[in-house]
């Protein structure tokens, strides 16, 4: 099984930010995919990038670390990086790491309240 | 006086009012800076029960204590006659922190927790409680609540007291390995870093003597039920054995068994959430043991030859998964540090210990083996 079985990304670019929903498992063997996208010149135009992660059904410390890496990026470019609220196994990770408290969390990826 | 064993570190956070006597004894004054305590008017506002415990302390002995609190004294502190034995005896150094104006954490059992509560009354609000059945049920995650303690409580403090019983009857002999380790862990943790007060009080009446014979040998301190308070005396260290040496005992049940790779990790979490399922394992606890035990195998990925070994069998109520690879882990307190939110490494195996109730890591040259359980029982 391919890593692009087990995770896909999808990105919409909407008014004032960018969405990359994430659909699957992020993990070693999937983390590239994410760090491509993110990479990505398209999503570099916007103030704000989303990570939706509502349909992440796992992920781990590799993953994680992939988010951090994003979010440094994001803010290397000038841009703000928020994550969505997202299955429990994803929710569990993101409290027990005190993560949930340290990356800007929206509800949905259309709700942007500065 | 006989702090001759303590190889020259007495420069302690040093009482004025007897900072003359230390001086007398040819004490350096301290490195850093004097400590305003207030024995006296401290114990003024505190209950009946702080008072008469302050003033068991005597001089001497506050003394005692003074000259090591400028570095980490693990200390061993035996008791007896149950809650109320434990009650008597950690007591007095309670009191004297809150009279020393210390940040204080004590991780016991509940019941311990009530009575000493009870005991201290309205001082209690000054002292930090943890129910060491939760916290500690894994001992390997205690180091790291330890270290949280000191970095938000006990920076710039002169010293802190830390009362913590990582040991109590009914631990099974693998916690009990787990457990000793544990203790030997602190010296190499702390050592050397900020001064403070660990004391690990052990049931002598509950415990087994081997349980208390093993715990002298990774306390550089031992307070003897029976002797003075704040009596300690070194006893001769035995080496422990590295920390992640030795060999785990051989399973007892049948056991199932997945080779994997880089690509199988995915397969490896859908094998042991089946597994798990049908051993009935709660859904929550078995999200947890799959995110812990794809962090190990991710782990034997990155780290340990690029492929491993999962094992898989039912102790009691326990499931146990044990990970095999060729790696070498070098560093014995892998795992024991909450890494800061930002830090974007570090952060697998100290997951791990927060998500199993006992971990057991063996690593040597020929390979690691790592060992988690978890509880079957609901709740």
């Amino acid at each position: 099984m391919g890593a692009r079985d087990h995770l896909q990304i999808e990105v919409s670019q909407e008014e004032d930010r960018v969405v990359l929903a994430l659909d699957g498992e992020l993990d070693m063997a999937s983390a590239h995919l994410l760090e491509r996208a993110v990479d990505d010149p398209e999503i570099a135009t916007k103030p704000t990038v989303v990570l939706d992660l509502q349909h992440l059904e796992f992920i781990d410390s590799t993953g994680l670390r992939i988010i951090l890496s994003a979010r440094k990026r994001c803010s290397e470019r000038g841009q703000e990086l928020a994550v969505t609220r997202g299955s429990q196994q994803v929710e569990r990770l993101l409290s027990v790491t005190g993560m949930a408290a340290y990356l800007r969390t929206v509800t949905a990826p259309g709700e942007l309240t500065a | 006086m006989t702090a001759g064993t303590n190889d020259g570190v007495p420069t302690g956070t040093i009482e004025t009012d007897i900072s003359a006597r230390l001086d007398s004894g040819g004490l350096a004054p301290s490195r850093r800076g004097v400590v305003k305590r207030k024995e006296g008017t401290g114990a003024g506002d505190a209950g009946n029960v702080i008072a008469a415990a302050t003033q068991r302390l005597d001089s001497t002995r506050l003394l005692r204590w003074d000259v090591y609190a400028d570095a980490f004294r693990h200390e061993l502190l035996e008791y007896a006659d149950g809650p109320a034995g434990f009650v008597r005896r950690t007591l007095p150094y309670i009191s004297r922190s809150i009279a020393a104006h210390e940040p204080i954490l004590v991780a016991v059992g509940a019941e311990k927790v009530s009575l000493l509560k009870e005991a201290l009354g309205r001082d209690a609000a000054r002292v930090g409680f943890a129910d060491m059945s939760t916290l500690g049920r894994n001992p390997g995650r205690i180091i790291s609540a330890w270290r949280e303690f000191l970095r938000q409580h006990a920076s710039g403090a002169a010293s802190a007291l830390g009362i913590g019983e990582p040991i109590w009857p009914g631990r099974s002999a693998a916690e009990l390995a787990e457990c000793h380790r544990h203790e030997a862990l602190l010296n190499l943790a702390f050592d050397g870093g900020a001064p403070w007060h660990l004391l690990c009080p052990y049931d002598v009446d509950g415990l087994d003597d081997q349980v208390i014979a093993a715990a002298q040998h990774s306390h550089p301190f031992v307070a003897k039920d029976g002797g003075r308070d704040g009596e300690a005396t070194r006893p001769d260290l035995a080496m422990p054995p590295g920390p992640l040496e030795g060999v785990l005992e051989p399973p007892r049940s049948s056991v199932r068994e997945l080779t994997f790779t880089a690509d199988d990790l995915g397969v490896l979490r859908r094998f042991l959430s089946e597994w798990s399922e049908r051993e009935q394992l709660h859904p929550e606890a078995n999200q947890e043991l799959v995110l812990a035990v794809n962090e190990l195998a991710t782990n034997s990925v990155r780290y340990g030859g690029g492929h491993g070994t999962l094992l898989l069998w039912r102790e009691q109520d326990q499931l146990v998964c044990e990970v095999r690879d060729a790696g070498h882990i070098q560093d014995p307190l892998i795992g024991r540090s909450r890494p800061a939110p930002q830090q974007h490494t570090g952060r697998g195996l100290w997951l791990v210990h927060e998500l199993c109730d006992l971990v057991q890591i063996r690593s040597s040259a020929s390979g690691t083996v790592i060992r988690v359980h978890k509880r079957c029982s609901s709740g």
